[in-house]
């Protein structure tokens, strides 16, 4: 059987099953492990099962899971389910409840590096245009730190720092189609039409500060409205990965610190714009705020 | 309108396991026992900041009317009410 060494979220993974997605990286000390066994006594349900520490879950027909410790995820992958879609819940949900259980801050979000120091995060319902945007950024030569999920970490100083994910960004077929070369694509599952681009090329690296965070919303026109006070600390509290994951591992109370603390040393922004064009407009006032806004 | 009514003589005071932050002019709070948190407008927050130390309702009152031009009989009726809704929310409890 092969071992597979990979990094994401700053994080060395060893794991009995390839992940496409992730970054490869040579044979080392692993932070977190990730593990094939059996797991037949927790396929009872299909609910998360929480307690500190610890965060079990079965998905019928597809994968079982119990996320330990913030460094073990064990696996059992049923033998007839559709194998990226049992791996996209292992670099999805399981390194995310992972990160969570090593205590950082995680955002439904992709993240933009903006310059050498700073990136920007993008948030938004489903269809509300999130990977779109980060391809956008791409096309004009912007680096990527993630496309799904940001881990957010705070130093003494109380900056918020971004970590860099895994070099690749989902994008709906018809984005992909119009700037990539599908063949070489995977979808995401087998029956998908949502493909995984290698974005190797334009991957950052290292972790940024979080320099501002956009709530994509569908309008006419691009218009921004920067929010404060409570209503930045609520919507911000809207924009965390799978909140019962929080609840369940409870973690509520750092959690909302941790809210407080993002939501005052980054600015905040619901964003309106076209769903597929202006990007260039959208990409214009990013950058605007970057310069000005000196918290 | 509200369930509780207090009285102006009784003691308030903040529920103790509250976890609070200010953000900008207003509070927000997390209520550890339910997981549910609550947003504060700047002069609810002004209201939360007078009641560190167990307090009565008139002697908030008074130092309400110190720094908001209000008339009495109207502070009364508005911090009653609002101190009703946070007791209600359990936000606040009746010490004795």
């Amino acid at each position: 059987m092969s071992i597979y060494f990979y990094k994401a979220f700053n994080l060395i993974i060893q794991s009995d099953f390839e992940c496409p997605t992730l970054e490869v990286v040579e044979a080392q000390k692993a932070d977190v492990v990730i593990q094939k066994e059996r797991l037949n006594h927790l396929k009872n349900d299909h609910q998360f099962h929480g307690v500190p520490g610890r965060l079990y879950f079965h998905v019928p027909t597809i994968v079982t899971m119990d996320v330990r410790d913030g460094n073990t995820i064990l696996v059992d992958v049923e033998d007839t389910a559709d194998f990226p879609l049992a791996q996209a819940y292992i670099t999805g949900s399981a390194l995310g409840i992972i990160l969570q259980q090593r205590g950082l801050l995680v955002l439904h979000a992709n993240a933009i590096a903006i310059n050498d120091e700073e990136a920007a995060l993008f948030v938004g319902a489903s269809g509300a245009g999130k990977s779109t945007t980060a391809n956008a950024f791409m096309q004009a030569g912007f680096e990527v730190l993630t496309d799904d999920v940001s881990a957010i970490e705070f130093d003494k100083h109380g900056n918020a720092w971004v970590l860099p994910a895994y070099p690749s960004i989902k994008l709906w077929q018809d984005v992909a189609q119009r700037d990539y070369d599908l063949c070489g694509l995977r979808p995401i599952a087998s029956r998908e039409k949502k493909f995984y681009v290698k974005a190797d090329a334009q991957f950052c690296h290292d972790k940024r500060k979080v320099q501002a965070i956009y709530g994509l919303e569908v309008g006419d026109e691009v218009s921004q409205e920067e929010l404060h006070g409570a209503a930045a600390f609520d919507w911000l509290h809207q924009q965390i990965y799978r909140l019962y994951l929080v609840q369940l591992l409870g973690q509520q109370e750092q959690c909302f610190r941790q809210i407080a603390k993002l939501a005052k040393v980054a600015e905040l922004y619901k964003i309106e714009r076209p769903l597929n064009h202006c990007h260039d407009k959208l990409i214009k006032v990013v950058m605007n705020n970057s310069k000005v806004g000196v918290k | 309108m509200s369930e509780v009514a207090i009285a102006m003589d009784q003691m308030i005071c903040r529920r103790k396991d509250l976890v609070a932050s200010q953000m900008d002019d207003e509070i927000v709070m997390l209520d550890m026992e339910s997981g549910q948190y609550f947003g504060m407008n700047p002069i609810a927050s002004a209201i939360w900041e007078k009641l560190e130390q167990p307090i009565t309702l008139f002697e908030l009152c008074e130092k309400l009317m110190v720094e908001f031009e209000v008339e009495p009989e109207q502070c009364k009726n508005d911090v009653s009410q609002f101190v009703e809704q946070l007791v209600e929310n359990k936000l606040l409890e009746v010490c004795e």
